[in-house]
């Protein structure tokens, strides 16, 4: 069944079709709110709102156009009004690592990267989530978050720059270890 | 820093986040509103049938069509601006028809279903008894004017479709009583599945939450409350408020049917975490 089949079903009032309409897309959407809010509970409050926006104004969606990127513009809209500013949790995605070392390392590395991105406001997070998460063109960003591709490519190298200046800034202090030959022991 | 490692970073540690079990069935958060394409032609019929009226004249059967389907299209407005799961969730014989709700005493442990979805909270609800999470709950900032009557009953409402919990809450039902009037305060306590830490839950009362799910129309309203403390209150359609909190054992929220200055007076209670 594809979406549009499904859209069609929801209209007619089969109420659970939109549920196998956004079932494999919800978990995408929910991550791509978390990177652009870094709060978990602010992801989830903005994708339920969007989920019951997308639902009242599934009417709109013309025949033939695809319900995920659709869908995503309300997600990504709803979740710049619920970020909180400023954010006051840390917030790093804890991942698996494979060896007690190279774990150390990343950590330490991931957390100077999240905790840089958090540093960004929510509407650069939005656009370095959209460029590496969800894998958008800046044509695309732009049509998602309704601005223009100028504004789309100035706060993508802003980000950029402010995640690579505090990177190197730590890495000098000493607070980065490097990836590869850092001769640092955590025996 | 290369751009792949920025990307391989982001992704892994987005992809290690859960989806919250409160989405295993989203059309449940929808409530009953008509599907939207039906509501748009009938809006859009709506406003032509006006339109014809008006311009056709002016006869006095056009008139009377007119006001009448502006009487429906003004009324249906309203209705569509509720926030139907709210309604939904408040209206305990929804509860009963679609999950069950279980009379429970201090002391008795409360058994999941075998069909509980994975997702649930049953770890919390089977490893406490009713007393202990009764506990938990007190240790809410609950005003000291409502106070449990010794008859009452603690009910733990659970709220299901199918195989999957969608929620679970201990419900305390409350009587207040003010002047000559009685009023029903709905308490409800759902524990957390890790507890928070006091700076979480300053952070979380700090963000001026509001448990509404249409925060912006509600705002639209002008009728949005915040306490000092940051907690929040608002009106379903203005019939019963809702105020939140949270503490480090779980959240809370209640909403009751009585005057809105009465409960500014509980919001106001609720002392600063």
């Amino acid at each position: 069944v594809d979406d549009a089949q499904l859209v069609r079903r929801v209209l007619q009032g089969e109420r659970e079709a939109f549920d196998l309409l956004v079932a494999p897309h919800l978990t995408r959407a929910y991550r791509t709110a978390c990177g652009i809010t870094h709060d978990a509970d602010a992801a989830a409050d903005a994708l339920q709102e969007a989920l019951i926006r997308a639902y009242r104004a599934l009417g709109n969606l013309r025949d033939g156009t695809a319900f995920y990127p659709w869908f995503i513009r309300i997600v990504v809209r709803e979740a710049l009004k619920q970020a909180p500013r400023p954010t006051t949790l840390p917030f790093v995605p804890t991942v698996s690592m494979t060896t007690p070392e190279g774990a150390l390392l990343d950590r330490e590395e991931r957390e100077q990267i999240w905790s840089t991105l958090q540093s960004l406001s929510p509407d650069h997070r939005a656009v370095v989530v959209l460029r590496y998460y969800e894998d958008l063109s800046e044509a695309e960003m732009a049509e998602v978050l309704g601005i223009s591709p100028g504004t789309v490519k100035s706060r993508l190298h802003y980000a950029r720059q402010n995640l690579e200046r505090r990177l190197r800034r730590q890495e000098s202090a000493g607070q980065v270890p490097r990836l590869a030959g850092g001769g640092t022991s955590h025996d | 820093m290369t751009e792949e490692r920025l990307r391989t970073v982001i992704r892994e540690g987005l992809d290690s986040l859960p989806l919250p079990a409160r989405f295993s069935s989203p059309s449940q958060l929808m409530g009953k509103s008509p599907p939207p394409r039906r509501r748009l032609t009938w809006m859009i019929s709506a406003a032509a049938a006006v339109f014809l009226a008006v311009a056709l004249g002016v006869s006095p059967v056009g008139k009377a069509v007119a006001r009448a389907v502006t009487s429906w299209f003004v009324t249906d407005t309203k209705v569509w601006k509720t926030p139907d799961y709210l309604q939904h969730l408040r209206n305990e014989e929804t509860t009963e028809r679609i999950g069950s709700v279980m009379d429970l005493q201090p002391g008795q442990s409360l058994q999941h279903p075998p069909e509980a979805g994975p997702n649930d909270d049953r770890t919390i609800y089977e490893a406490k008894t009713i007393a202990e999470l009764l506990q938990d709950s007190t240790n809410l900032p609950l005003p000291g004017l409502l106070t449990p009557s010794p008859e009452t009953k603690v009910v733990v409402s659970r709220l299901y479709t199918g195989q999957t919990v969608v929620y679970t809450a201990l419900q305390i039902p409350y009587t207040v009583r003010l002047g000559k009037k009685e009023y029903r305060v709905f308490y409800y306590f759902v524990p957390a599945a890790t507890p928070r830490t006091e700076t979480e839950v300053a952070a979380l009362v700090y963000r001026d939450y509001v448990f509404a799910d249409n925060v912006k129309d509600v705002q639209k309203q002008k009728i949005t409350l915040k306490g000092r403390d940051g907690t929040a209150m608002s009106s379903d359609g203005g019939k019963t408020w809702t105020i939140r909190w949270f503490s480090t054992t779980g959240s809370g929220w209640m909403y009751s049917d009585m005057p809105l200055k009465e409960m500014v007076r509980i919001v106001e209670s609720i002392p600063t975490p």
